[in-house]
């Protein structure tokens, strides 16, 4: 029986540099569940290309620190590849052949028959443009035709790189879509990068955020929400700012904002604490609200040298 | 085995409507279209005197257009073509994550590379013979028709078999050095301007009569001209050089391509 807390991805103080100097990756220990949805967040040059290219080889790993389905990637490539599929940075294509030749040409390699062709054109909706040269494709086809090759021989795991870019915001949402249903459906890990929370925020079970050649946080989905309460901003307003601000003043870093006081929390429990506070020194809180706390904030705070312990 | 030839099918389907098949299609009647034309405008001076076999002098000026300049950079343009599909289409990084060796994939390549060079000759010796017997058939005088292409019935070393051979073995020197360059460079100008600085320099050295010209790969082809076989040995000194190259780059570029070229 299969554990179902086994590793998919693992990766043990991965290093990266292009020469001696300057080191690209940093102690990456990247874990990705099983049947996770795992978002690798990361501003532009972060280290997600350079990371992923490293996992699939196509970088050296001189300390071989990458395990794939619990196998070292040097010695078990074939085995490893034929259970990946993946899209790295803009698809790989040949302009001068048609969808479906590009399709039939990695069909044929990973030894898949004809009948899934279709089925994948389908999938992402090319069936109409299937015999179309590629050249004639927009880009927001040529991602989707990426992702059909990727999706091909139904991998036990997905690797994308920026699968959304040069998607419109329909063609965002349905491919979002399909791989929420395609992890669902099949179980399939997926493992994709973005710059941005917001396009993959929705459908991350976990998430890995990496700044500078580091991964500054990793972990589910709902920690991340915790921790994005623990550094949130409370707004404020009572029926005596003035005292409501002497009684909080000694506790926490106070402001006043027009009709409002703004309160640096910690943790969700110092919101509790300033409310029980203000009651139990009669002044009446008619309002009280988080504020700059969406996730979007954190993820930029992080990357802007906010390391999160 | 199986992989492989699947392979070997995969890189013929990526060839489809690119530049590299029409290339050996044009090429290989290139210098055959060319020479009949020649022929035709200055017919009185190819007629051959009475009793005398047409084919050899025709192949012999025939060939030596191919071999002079012409091959090399063809050679050079078609392997550049061939595998710059690659890295127009920046497909190197999804080669490499398929569940397929790099053995397989540098085999398949080559193999590929074979398969159109060989294609070439086929057509060129078509369209050569061709050639020939338009030329017969336009006028009687060149005799054509009476006599066989001797060069396909004389003995193995003068046969015309035996020396596309050996034009073959001439090129593959250089096929080997432009296989492992156009790999590593994605910069298709650069690839064939080392080409044709190879057979500029080629030139040169023929024109000059440098005796280790025999050592220049770009030049073996270029030594095909007016070729004589040897009476001794089977292959001349340029052609085992050529063949040596060959050897030693293959190895060296197997190696590259399978354990350090990440594409």
């Amino acid at each position: 029986m299969k554990n179902a807390n086994e590793l998919i991805i693992e990766t043990q103080n991965l290093e990266f540099c292009f020469n001696s100097k300057q080191k690209i990756l940093r102690n990456i220990n990247l874990r990705v569940d099983k049947g996770s949805i795992y978002g690798f967040l990361g501003p532009n040059g972060a280290g997600k290309t350079t990371t992923i290219r490293v996992l699939l080889g196509l970088l050296s790993d001189p300390e071989n620190s990458v395990q794939l389905f619990g196998m070292k990637l040097r010695r078990n490539r074939s085995e490893i590849f034929t259970r990946i599929g993946s899209l790295i940075e803009q698809p790989s294509l040949y302009e001068h052949l048609s969808g479906y030749d590009n399709l039939d040409i990695t069909r044929a390699i990973r030894k898949v028959s004809k009948k899934r062709v279709p089925e994948v054109l389908e999938l992402v909706k090319l069936s109409n443009a299937a015999k179309k040269k590629v050249s004639t494709y927009s880009l927001g086809m040529k991602q989707r035709l990426g992702l059909a090759i990727a999706l091909l021989a139904e991998p036990d795991l997905l690797i994308l790189d920026e699968p959304v870019n040069g998607l419109d915001p329909n063609g965002i949402v349905e491919i979002r879509d399909l791989l929420t249903r395609i992890n669902k459906e099949s179980g399939t890990t997926i493992f994709l990068s973005s710059h941005l929370l917001s396009e993959i925020e929705k459908i991350v079970t976990h998430i890995g955020i990496i700044n500078m050649g580091e991964l500054l946080y990793q972990g589910t989905i709902s920690e991340l929400r915790e921790l994005k309460a623990y550094k949130s901003e409370l707004s404020i307003e009572t029926n005596d700012n003035q005292r409501a601000l002497e009684v909080l003043g000694q506790k926490y870093q106070v402001s006043r904002i027009a009709n409002d006081l703004i309160i640096t929390c910690e943790s969700k429990e110092n919101v509790a604490q300033i409310i029980h506070d203000l009651v139990v020194n009669n002044i009446d809180v008619y309002k009280a609200v988080i504020v700059n706390n969406d996730l979007e904030q954190l993820f930029l705070g992080m990357t802007n040298n906010y390391v999160v312990k | 085995m199986n992989e492989l030839i699947i392979s070997y099918r995969v890189e013929f389907k990526k060839i489809k409507n690119s530049f590299a098949i029409w290339l050996v299609v044009l090429g290989a009647a290139f210098i055959p279209f060319f020479f009949l034309l020649n022929i035709i405008y200055q017919w009185k001076d190819y007629l051959p005197h009475a009793g005398v076999n047409p084919w050899n002098e025709y192949f012999r000026k025939g060939f030596n257009g191919v071999h002079f300049f012409f091959l090399p950079l063809l050679i050079v343009l078609l392997i550049a073509l061939l595998l710059n599909i690659e890295h127009k289409s920046n497909t190197w990084k999804h080669i490499f994550v398929l569940p397929i060796s790099k053995t397989k994939i540098f085999f398949s390549k080559y193999l590929i590379l074979i398969s159109l060079i060989l294609m070439f000759y086929t057509l060129m010796l078509i369209f050569f013979l061709s050639g020939g017997l338009l030329l017969s058939l336009w006028k009687s005088e060149f005799n054509f028709l009476i006599f066989k292409p001797t060069y396909f019935y004389h003995s193995v070393e003068s046969g015309i078999g035996s020396f596309m051979v050996k034009s073959f073995i001439s090129v593959l020197g250089l096929m080997a050095i432009h296989f492992w360059l156009s790999f590593r460079l994605k910069n298709l100008f650069l690839n064939i301007g080392i080409g044709l600085a190879g057979a500029v320099i080629a030139v040169s050295m023929f024109i000059g009569h440098w005796e280790s010209i025999i050592y220049l790969p770009y030049a073996s082809p270029l030594l095909m001209c007016n070729f004589i076989p040897d009476a001794h040995r089977y292959l001349s000194d340029f052609l085992i050089n050529s063949l040596i190259c060959f050897v030693i780059i293959f190895i060296l570029s197997y190696i590259d391509f399978t354990r350090i070229f990440k594409g």
